[in-house]
């Protein structure tokens, strides 16, 4: 049998586990800086307001773009933003709560008909949220984290112990953080496709978590008393094999989304990238640790 | 085992029946022989806005505007009540920005009376009593209900309009209870799309007011002093309507109390300034586009200028008859939207029959095109009520065949590392994992034309997600399988312990990713829904084609061959 990973291994993954408990929440800590510091760009599905994306028949200067376009009377800021690598691609994007913006692209499109004449470019998408829509979405994708969370939060409960729960969803918390922190980091727009990635990292890395705990719970098995580290470790290293296999599998697809799967889909796949790298670390070390930190904890309690 | 061959048939002919409905999207029906395409079903795969390009509106219908533009008429019909019924009333009128009313009436003795008059419509909540005035509102089941109502109804015109319109396989749904969400795909014009959908089409027949006391003069001091106090017009920063119900309240008091000031936009076709005529017209129309039969584009035999001719039903045209019969050589305002179009002086009594005049586009393809708009949407009927754009996105054509390549190639493109992997990894036994995530694959995407559930580009995401994750049911297995070898079982033992052992795992970890896929489902909008569903979708087959139809394969060929080691 072809393996990476020998089948004798025995990484002593929670002798280790203070130090790198001590690195997750260093990231999380720096991660909440970035965010409530740097900010993070959130798209129109957000803030609210409009965007449109122009390809031109030839290239074309970014800053007599832009000039151009600040001619368009709006109380909002104006991102021109070049796509591609010929200059002769750019999202053009009004962020904010504009009270007349379905007149806003109609407007965009005229001055680009006056100053470089129709049939020079066209016009690919565009996008209009108003005021109440953008609030609206933003509850709803705030929602649908927090129900996520609380669904998986009962279901971890009712299928394992509560002991394991908190570890679960403290490891997802983590997930979401680190992932929001480096999008915050690299500024790369959050709009809901983001949430959606989100979503979809919670429901991976919890996948991983139960594979683990459930290892785990079938290692410990009938040994009474509290849990010892070294029957998780057992459990983690048997688990092992498979934790890193799917993790490459999973990565494989993920980056091939990420090259090629054009513009739209990129940040999606970037998402996913960093959670489900983060997501692997945190259901191996956060999600076992805590469970034995609430192990103890309760143990020594009766 | 003959159970066993069975299950092999039965999986071959689930691939074989999915693939019969996959091929009708992906090859080109005049180019098969006759014979095939009377076996392929008709469904193609539906595809999302982003991947087919189209427009998706989100309007936002005003229903608190109907609910007390109802009150208002309510209010109206309880006053002739109370005056056939002699009760003197002080004054009554509806609080600002809603829907409650007060009646402040002279005899303290009336009150019993007032009081049951109003009570006979039950749809009424009293509020509070004071010594000479009762307050009232709407109850609330009967608020919801004209809520109700009005969003229906706007979508019944909505639909109207875009049947006129000519789109393929529109949708109009109702979301909330105040909003209103329509997806045109494929759609080429979407500005003009949008006019036609967003015109209140409100056509009404007013009187113009010819007081001497308000000259056109005194009106335009009338405007200035509003102009003073912050209530001005500009076209890029406030709506017409609410420009106009600004001035209007502004100058409560300052008109004659059954007058409102409407304008006409005037262009001068040679020059191209543009004027805002103003006009005194009465506040109630006798006329209005519920009394249409029918309007339709008509030329003018001297200035082949396109003007739109219309018909008024039986009972508009008696009244029309009435009121021109009655007030000729008075202007008569044609008003649409709250923009007077025109104000002839009525020449004699007219019957059924009128016309709108376009005043005002330069050449005449552009008033072409206003007058078909508008005689499609008088035809289709009015909205019930105002709508504002929430949310609007255009995707053009090519940008969604270029989206469905990149996306279907990434897909293939990560799927087939990710066979291959599987083979030289897992050897012989890979390829029984490949080929479950090849019908997994197979089976998903029939599975989205059979429940006719759109595809979208996150959503070709979500397939591609789907297949890295499903690979994780088999490599449990296989891990399992492996262990059971190492510790010396035999090949049949270890293959039934390993499925056996891992099944729970599976059903945990894909039955969280489930939830997750649920709440998606639930709170996301278009594209997010589409990932949703072909996630939940993908999920349903992993867990089937990943431990049953690999088992099933397995069992069969280890039963056939009784094999002493396994290659995985």
């Amino acid at each position: 049998m072809f393996t990476f990973i020998k089948a004798d291994i025995n990484i002593d993954f929670m002798g280790n586990r203070l130090f790198f408990s001590f690195v997750s929440i260093t990231l999380i800590i720096i991660s909440l800086i970035l965010i409530f510091t740097r900010g993070i760009n959130f798209g129109i599905d957000f803030t609210g307001g409009a965007s449109i994306q122009v390809k031109f028949k030839e290239a074309v200067d970014v800053k007599e773009l832009r000039m151009g376009l600040t001619e368009i009377k709006s109380n909002d800021a104006l991102q021109v933003q070049s796509l591609g690598d010929q200059n002769n691609e750019f999202l053009l994007t009004f962020k904010g709560e504009e009270k007349q913006l379905d007149t806003l692209n109609s407007s965009i499109t005229q001055v680009l008909k006056d100053k470089y004449g129709d049939g020079s470019f066209e016009i690919l998408k565009t996008d209009m949220v108003g005021p109440k829509a953008g609030k609206e979405l933003r509850n709803s994708g705030f929602y649908a984290c927090l129900y996520a969370l609380l669904g998986i939060l009962i279901y971890i409960t009712i299928r394992f112990d509560f002991k394991y729960s908190p570890g679960a969803v403290a490891c997802l918390i983590h997930d979401i953080i680190i992932t929001v922190g480096i999008f915050s980091l690299l500024q790369r727009e959050f709009s809901l496709t983001t949430i959606a990635a989100l979503l979809t990292i919670v429901g991976y890395s919890i996948n991983d978590t139960v594979v683990i705990f459930d290892r785990i719970r079938e290692t410990v098995g009938k040994s009474k008393g509290v849990i010892a580290p070294s029957l998780v470790n057992k459990a983690l290293n048997e688990t092992l094999s498979r934790t890193v296999l799917t993790s490459l599998t999973t990565l494989f697809v993920v980056t091939s989304l990420f090259f090629f799967g054009g513009l739209v889909i990129r940040d999606f796949a970037l998402a996913l990238l960093i959670g489900i790298v983060v997501g692997t670390y945190s259901s191996v070390y956060i999600a076992s640790s805590l469970m034995l930190l609430m192990d103890k904890y309760f143990s020594k309690k009766s | 085992m003959k159970i066993g061959k069975w299950k092999i048939y039965f999986t071959a002919l689930l691939a074989i029946g999915s693939l019969l409905i996959i091929l009708p999207s992906f090859l080109k029906v005049d180019e098969l022989p006759y014979w095939v395409t009377k076996i392929l079903p008709e469904k193609k795969i539906k595809l999302g806005l982003d991947l087919q390009g189209g427009l998706h509106l989100v309007l936002g219908v005003d229903v608190d505007k109907v609910v007390n533009e109802n009150s208002d008429r309510f209010i109206e019909r309880i006053k002739q009540q109370l005056k056939d019924d002699k009760i003197e009333i002080d004054s009554s009128a509806r609080v600002l920005d809603s829907s409650e009313f007060f009646i402040k009436f002279k005899n303290i003795t009336d009150i019993d009376k007032i009081k049951k008059i109003i009570a006979s419509h039950n749809v009424i909540k009293h509020l509070t009593s004071y010594p000479l005035e009762l307050r009232y509102d709407f109850s609330e089941d009967y608020k919801k209900s004209i809520k109700d109502r009005a969003v229906n109804q706007t979508i019944e015109a909505i639909r109207n309009r875009i049947d006129e319109f000519g789109v393929n396989e529109p949708t109009i749904q109702a979301q909330g209870f105040d909003k209103i969400v329509i997806q045109l795909p494929g759609i080429k014009d979407p500005n003009r799309a949008k006019g036609v959908i967003g015109k209140t089409a409100k056509l009404e027949f007013k009187l113009v007011i010819e007081d001497e006391n308000f000259s056109p003069v005194k009106i335009n001091e009338l405007i200035k002093d509003a102009e003073t106090a912050g209530i001005k017009y500009d076209e890029k920063l406030i709506p017409y309507n609410e420009y106009l119900k600004n001035l209007n309240e502004f100058l409560v008091g300052k008109l004659p109390s059954n007058a409102d000031l409407l304008f006409e936009r005037a262009e001068n076709k040679d020059t191209g300034t543009k004027a805002m005529l103003p006009y005194l017209v009465e506040k109630t129309a006798i006329v209005t586009g519920d009394h249409l039969a029918d309007a339709y584009v008509s030329f003018d035999n001297q200035t082949n200028e396109p003007f739109v001719s219309f018909e008024l039903n039986a009972i508009g045209a008696k009244f029309f008859e009435e009121l021109t019969g009655k007030n000729i050589g008075k202007k008569l305002a044609i008003i649409l939207d709250n923009t007077i179009f025109s104000a002839p002086v009525v020449q004699s009594k007219i019957g059924s029959q009128g016309r709108i005049t376009m005043g005002r586009s330069r050449s005449l393809n552009s008033m072409q095109t206003e007058a078909e708009d508008l005689a499609l949407v008088l035809r289709a009927g009015a909205l019930p009520a105002q709508l504002t754009f929430e949310e609007e996105r255009v995707v053009g054509p090519s940008l969604g065949s270029d989206s469905i390549k990149q996306g279907a190639n990434s897909m293939l493109l990560g799927a087939f590392a990710v066979f291959l992997f599987m083979l030289i990894y897992y050897r012989k036994a890979g390829i029984i994992a490949d080929t479950a995530l090849a019908l997994n694959m197979l089976f998903i995407t029939s599975s989205l034309i059979l429940l006719e559930a759109t595809l979208t580009l996150p959503g070709i995401a979500g397939i591609a997600l789907t297949v890295g994750m499903a690979v994780d049911a088999n490599i449990i297995i296989f891990e399992r399988i492996r262990e059971e070898i190492r510790s010396g079982n035999s090949p049949k033992a270890s293959v039934e312990s390993g499925f056996d052992k891992a099944l729970s795992t599976i059903i945990d970890s894909n039955l969280t990713t489930g939830i997750a896929g649920i709440v998606l489902l639930q709170y996301g909008t278009g594209p997010i829904k589409g990932f949703a569903v072909t996630l939940l979708i993908g999920i349903l087959f992993t867990v089937f084609t990943s431990v049953f139809i690999s088992k099933w394969i397995f069992r069969f060929l280890i039963n056939r061959n009784k094999f002493k080691t396994i290659s995985i």
